[in-house]
C-alpha cells in the first residue's frame, strides 16, 4: 500500500521528534536543555545509558590498578595500561562521568573462536582449546606513525574468521580531515601481514562477518556481571557470547568470555580471560 | 593536559548521548561514539578555542567520529535493535509518541538508516539542534552548498522510503 504523500511541515516534525525535540518547538539554546532533561522517558534513556557506560568504565579502570599483567597477553596493553595511568585527568573525569576507553568489543564468534578488541588489542581466542592463538597491537601492526595523536586502528574480521582487515587511520578528529590511511590483510593464525591497497582488495576475496546486535537479558541475571561488555550471537541467535569484566572491583583476572544459550540462560562456558595466560 | 571542566560533561552529556542515538540508531554503537566522542574531546582539549560554543566543538568531534567509522569496523552494524526492550525504550524517548504513530517513527527509523553516514549527520544537525547551514558547513569542513544538497537529498530520500512504505 502507498502512502498518501507526506507534507513537509508532517515530515520536519517527524524529524525534530525523531531527535529529541518536540514538534514545532521553537529552539531556545538556553532552555532547551532544561525541557529535554525534564522529559521523564529521555531521563530515563539517559540514565540507564550513563549507567551502563560508567559501569564499562569503572569496572575496568579498577581493574586497571591492581595485577601486573600477563606479558604475553599484554605485550601490546602493559604500555597502554601504564600510559592511561598517567592520564590522571582523562581517568578521573572519565571514572566518574562515565566515559571509558577499556569496553571490549567482539569482532567475530563461532563456535571455537572469538576475535576481540579491547583498546587497541586484538585478540584471537579459540574457547574451546581455552587457548589465545594470537594478539595484536593494531596500531603497532598498523603504521606505527599513526599511533600518536588522532589516529585510529579497527579490525574487520573475515566471514570464516581467518583473515581481518586492519584499518589504519591518521585523522583529525577536531578538523574532519583525515590526513592517511592504510589498510593491511591481517592472518588472524600466523600473523603474517599483508600491505593493501584499498579496502575493495580484501572484500573482494572476504565476505566481512556481521556483528548482529544480541538480546542480552539473559547474561544481566548473572550474578556479578554489571554488564558492561560487549556481546555477539552466532548459531542462529542460539548461542550468546559476551565478554566483561566480573566483579569490577577485584583484578584483571576478572575478565570473562560467556557463551550461553540465548533462550534458557544456561553456561555453556566459562572462561576467565586473563588466567589463561598467567 | 588540560581537563574538561566537570560542568561541561555534566551539561553536554545528554546533548550528546541523543546525537549519538539519533546518528547510530542503536544503543550499542551510540555507547562506543559516545565514550569515543569524549575521550577524543579530553586528549584534546587544548585545541578548544572558548570563544566559541563549546557544544559545537564536541558535536565536531562526534559527527567526524562517527564518518570516519564509515571506513570501520561500525559500518558492520545495522540500524536495529538488540531487543524489544531497547527498541521500547528508543521509541518511549521520542516526544508525543503514541501506540497509533510508532510504526511511523519505526519506519523512519529504519529510512534513516539507509541514509549515507555523510547524510545522517547532516539531518542529525540540523534537526536536533537547529544549527544553520553554515554552523554545519564550518563544523564538518565542507561547503554550504554541500550541506544543502545533502540535507535536500536526505528528505527527499526519507519521504520517498515513508511514502513507498507497505
Amino acid at each position: 500500500m502507498r502512502r498518501e504523500s507526506i507534507a513537509e511541515t508532517d515530515l520536519d516534525n517527524m524529524l525534530y521528534a525523531y531527535c529529541g525535540r518536540t514538534a514545532q518547538e521553537p529552539f531556545k539554546r538556553e532552555k532547551r536543555r532544561k525541557v529535554f532533561i525534564t522529559k521523564p522517558a529521555l531521563c530515563l534513556v539517559l540514565t540507564l545509558f550513563i549507567t551502563v557506560v560508567m559501569s564499562v568504565y569503572v569496572v575496568g579502570l579498577s581493574t586497571n590498578r591492581d595485577n601486573a599483567p600477563a606479558k604475553k597477553l599484554y605485550a601490546f596493553s602493559v604500555e597502554k595500561l601504564a600510559a592511561f595511568s598517567k592520564e590522571k585527568t582523562i581517568q578521573e573525569k572519565t571514572a566518574r562521568k562515565g566515559v571509558g576507553a577499556w569496553q571490549p568489543r567482539i569482532e567475530y564468534a563461532d563456535g571455537n573462536l572469538v576475535v576481540f578488541t579491547v583498546a587497541t588489542g586484538a585478540f584471537v581466542f579459540d574457547y574451546q582449546a581455552g587457548e589465545f592463538i594470537n594478539t595484536f597491537d593494531l596500531e603497532k601492526i598498523g603504521v606505527p606513525a599513526f599511533a600518536q595523536g588522532d589516529s585510529f586502528s579497527t579490525l574487520t574480521v573475515s566471514m570464516d574468521g581467518k583473515y581481518g582487515l586492519l584499518y589504519s587511520c591518521d585523522a583529525g578528529e577536531t578538523s574532519g580531515s583525515v590526513a592517511a590511511e592504510e589498510y593491511r590483510e591481517l592472518d588472524l593464525k600466523t600473523g603474517a601481514v599483508k600491505r593493501l591497497d584499498s579496502e575493495d582488495e580484501f572484500f573482494e576475496k572476504h565476505e566481512p562477518y556481521q556483528v548482529l546486535p544480541a538480546d542480552t537479558t539473559a547474561f544481566k541475571k548473572l550474578p556479578g556481571f554489571a554488564f558492561g561488555g560487549k556481546t555477539a550471537v552466532w548459531g542462529g541467535n542460539e548461542y550468546l557470547i559476551a565478554l566483561d569484566w566480573q566483579n569490577g572491583e577485584s583484578s584483571l583476572g576478572s575478565m570473562h568470555l560467556v557463551i550461553m544459550n540465548s533462550k534458557t540462560g544456561d553456561i555453556k562456558s566459562l572462561v576467565s580471560i586473563f588466567d589463561k595466560v598467567k | 593536559m588540560n581537563a574538561i571542566p566537570d560542568e561541561y560533561v555534566t551539561q553536554y552529556s545528554g546533548d550528546l548521548t541523543r546525537l549519538c542515538m539519533s546518528l547510530c540508531g542503536n544503543r550499542v554503537d551510540a555507547e562506543d561514539l559516545f565514550q569515543d566522542t569524549w575521550l577524543k574531546a579530553a586528549r584534546h582539549f587544548k585545541r578548544y578555542q572558548p570563544d566559541k560554543p563549546f557544544l559545537n566543538w564536541l558535536f565536531t568531534i562526534c559527527v567526524n567520529t562517527f564518518k570516519n567509522s564509515v571506513n570501520a569496523a561500525y559500518r558492520q552494524r545495522r540500524h536495529t535493535f538488540a531487543s524489544d526492550a531497547e527498541r521500547e525504550m528508543f521509541f518511549a524517548a521520542i516526544p508525543d509518541t503514541t501506540a497509533e504513530n510508532t510504526d511511523e517513527y519505526a519506519a523512519l527509523h529504519e529510512a534513516i538508516g539507509k541514509l549515507t553516514k555523510k547524510q545522517r549527520a547532516v539531518v542529525a544537525l540540523f534537526y536536533f539542534r537547529d544549527f544553520s547551514i553554515s554552523d554545519i558547513a564550518e563544523m564538518l569542513k565542507i561547503p554550504e552548498g554541500t550541506v544543502k544538497s545533502r540535507l535536500s537529498a536526505a528528505r527527499a530520500e526519507i519521504k520517498r522510503r515513508l511514502e513507498n512504505e507497505a
